[in-house]
């Protein structure tokens, strides 16, 4: 799977961004060949450190097939438990890449 | 190279030969002078968190005159979400340094002579916005830390520049050449200006039309033959110098002041931005003003962060956490802290687009931020020092912790718990001393208050700005003073 990371810029996080990465990362690296790409990906992670979420996904939405959103402790505008949030982008990441 | 490293940046200050004076001495090597780096290293900063990615959204954006992708702190924002980022970034920085981390002058400068100059050549047929153009492509090319400088010595403070019994009392230009001008005054307060590479001048304030030769904007290199900085000091500034890294509170990081004098400086055509043009005097100071009391809604938030961590800190380590009045205060240096970043957030997304094609955050919300900001921070400092206790104004030296006869009692009787090492309390507590009455306190509090314009300044802005007839009729439309049209439902 071609995985492309997008982070915000990190003023305000609520979670630990590079941590939520570094275990999604190794969770699905369990699952699938991993390689981490700027552009042409499978799917994509727009890794919010809060719910505001704020980089333009209009201005990177190209890089990526299709994209997970994390803002905080949201994933894709849906509300989650922080501690389980490494398995719900795991599994939306999964979900995303086989469709 | 649009984006440099912090050692490539390092390098250029190593290349720079200025006369700088400290302590009644010249200063050779100021790179690596103790009292001098942490600055440095606060600016470093800039550069280092524009090359991670866990940072670029905030950190960079993309030139609008190269195309590039660029240090955000050399953008000319193109969009509400530009001033927004601009504001987080600042936020971002503060958390990172614990101080001011001095670039923001410089872009904040950037900014307001970017859309000045367009507005005197469109009412003059001058060109001094395509020079401007020049020497931003020049920054951003170069990822150069730019000093924004504005303000005077300025003499007595009932007269105007041309009234002054000493005309140098305020920045001029003494003599006319064919390849530029000479200029003479001196900058006080110049926060960041030995750790950039070049210096931006604007003028103090708005002018007479008598006042031409005041009426000067430009910029040079740090290194100019004639340019002399003397190195302001700050509370505690030479435990820098007793070779430890626990007294100083802040281990890596410290800002800078320093007084500038310009003698007899020549600045070349190419590098003069207004000349002459008084009437554009007053625009150029209120929209830095306005850009720079924005800045403030990010940079003292993001060390008001640091604050807030270090109160925390020092409750648990003293086991008083836990209490509901401790909890209580925490609670309000956050409320604080947040109002304080919500009107650098407000004003930044009330922004509008200028004639020059830059963006301007909301003025009046710009002023009401930082009005806040003149009071705010002293509260949160408040709070900190009554969570602290008073041993961090009592406590002994670092060397006393380590003497080999006495360090073993001092660290006993200043340990509070079995859990937390005395030097954990004593390092916490340092920290809240640098930042409340140490060297940090000259930004995150008399910054907080004379910065960008004392507070009387914002209020003058305040007035100007709100309609405060709409408001009166407004009232006298409820209770009847005034027939009130809007009572039609037909």
């Amino acid at each position: 799977m071609k995985l492309r990371i997008k982070y915000c810029g990190g003023c305000n996080p609520i979670i630990n961004r590079s941590k939520l990465v570094k275990e999604v990362i190794n969770a699905l690296s369990k699952e699938v060949d991993v390689e981490i790409v700027d552009n042409d990906a499978d799917v994509g992670i727009l890794v919010g450190g809060c719910q505001v979420c704020c980089p333009n996904l209009s201005q990177i939405e190209d890089q990526a097939k299709q994209w997970v959103i994390v803002g905080g402790d949201w994933v894709d505008h849906l509300s989650v438990s922080i501690d389980q949030l490494p398995q719900i982008v795991v599994n939306k990441v999964l979900a995303k890449y086989d469709n | 190279m649009a984006l440099k490293t912090p050692q490539q940046y390092l390098d250029d200050l190593r290349q720079l030969k200025i006369d700088l004076y400290m302590f009644g001495e010249k200063v050779e090597n100021y790179v690596d002078h103790p009292i001098i780096r942490p600055s440095i290293n606060a600016m470093a900063m800039t550069y280092k968190l524009a090359q991670d990615p866990e940072y670029e959204d905030l950190m960079t954006a993309t030139s609008n005159l190269t195309g590039q992708k660029i240090n955000r702190f050399t953008h000319l924002h193109q969009s509400t979400e530009d001033l927004v980022k601009k504001v987080k970034m600042q936020r971002l920085l503060g958390q990172k340094t614990g101080c001011c981390f001095q670039r923001c002058v410089g872009m904040d400068a950037f900014n307001a002579v970017f859309n000045t100059t367009y507005e005197i050549d469109q009412a003059k047929g001058t060109n001094y916005h395509q020079r401007f153009i020049d020497y931003m492509k020049y920054v951003q090319e170069n990822d150069l830390a730019v000093d924004g400088c504005m303000t005077d010595a300025r003499g007595d403070r009932s007269k105007s520049p041309g009234q002054q019994p000493d005309p140098d009392a305020y920045l001029h230009v003494v003599e006319r050449r064919e390849d530029g001008v000479v200029v003479r005054g001196c900058k006080l307060h110049q926060t960041g200006m030995i750790n950039s590479h070049e210096i931006l001048v604007m003028p103090n304030n708005a002018l007479k039309e008598d006042e031409k030769e005041w009426a000067i904007s430009f910029a040079i290199p740090l290194d100019t033959p004639g340019m002399i900085y003397v190195y302001g000091r700050q509370s505690c500034d030479t435990r820098k110098l007793e070779g430890g890294n626990v007294d100083i509170g802040n281990v890596h990081f410290g800002g800078q002041e320093v007084m500038t004098i310009f003698n007899d400086v020549f600045v070349p055509n190419d590098r003069i931005f207004m000349d002459g043009e008084t009437e554009f005097a007053g625009t150029l100071v209120e929209r830095f003003a306005g850009y720079h009391r924005q800045s403030y809604g990010g940079c003292k938030v993001g060390v008001g962060d640091t604050l807030i961590g270090a109160a925390k800190a020092i409750t648990d380590y003293q086991g008083v956490s836990r209490a509901s009045h401790v909890k209580d205060k925490i609670i309000e240096m956050c409320h604080l802290n947040e109002t304080l970043y919500s009107c650098g957030i407000a004003c930044s997304a009330e922004g509008h687009k200028t004639a020059a094609g830059n963006y301007l955050i909301d003025l009046l919300l710009a002023n009401v931020c930082k009005q806040n900001v003149t009071r705010f921070p002293y509260e949160i400092a408040r709070i900190a020092q009554d969570l602290a206790g008073g041993f961090f104004v009592t406590m002994p030296s670092e060397k006393d912790f380590e003497h080999p006869e006495i360090g073993g009692l001092v660290k006993k009787y200043t340990a509070s718990s079995s859990t937390v090492p005395a030097e954990h309390r004593q390092r916490m507590l340092r920290l809240i001393e640098n930042l409340t009455m140490g060297c940090a306190a000259v930004g995150y509090l008399t910054e907080s208050m004379h910065g960008a314009g004392s507070p009387q300044a914002q209020r003058i802005m305040i007035a100007r700005l709100v309609d405060l007839e709409h408001r009166k009729e407004l009232a006298e439309r409820l209770c009847g003073v005034k027939e009130n049209p809007d009572i039609d439902w037909e």
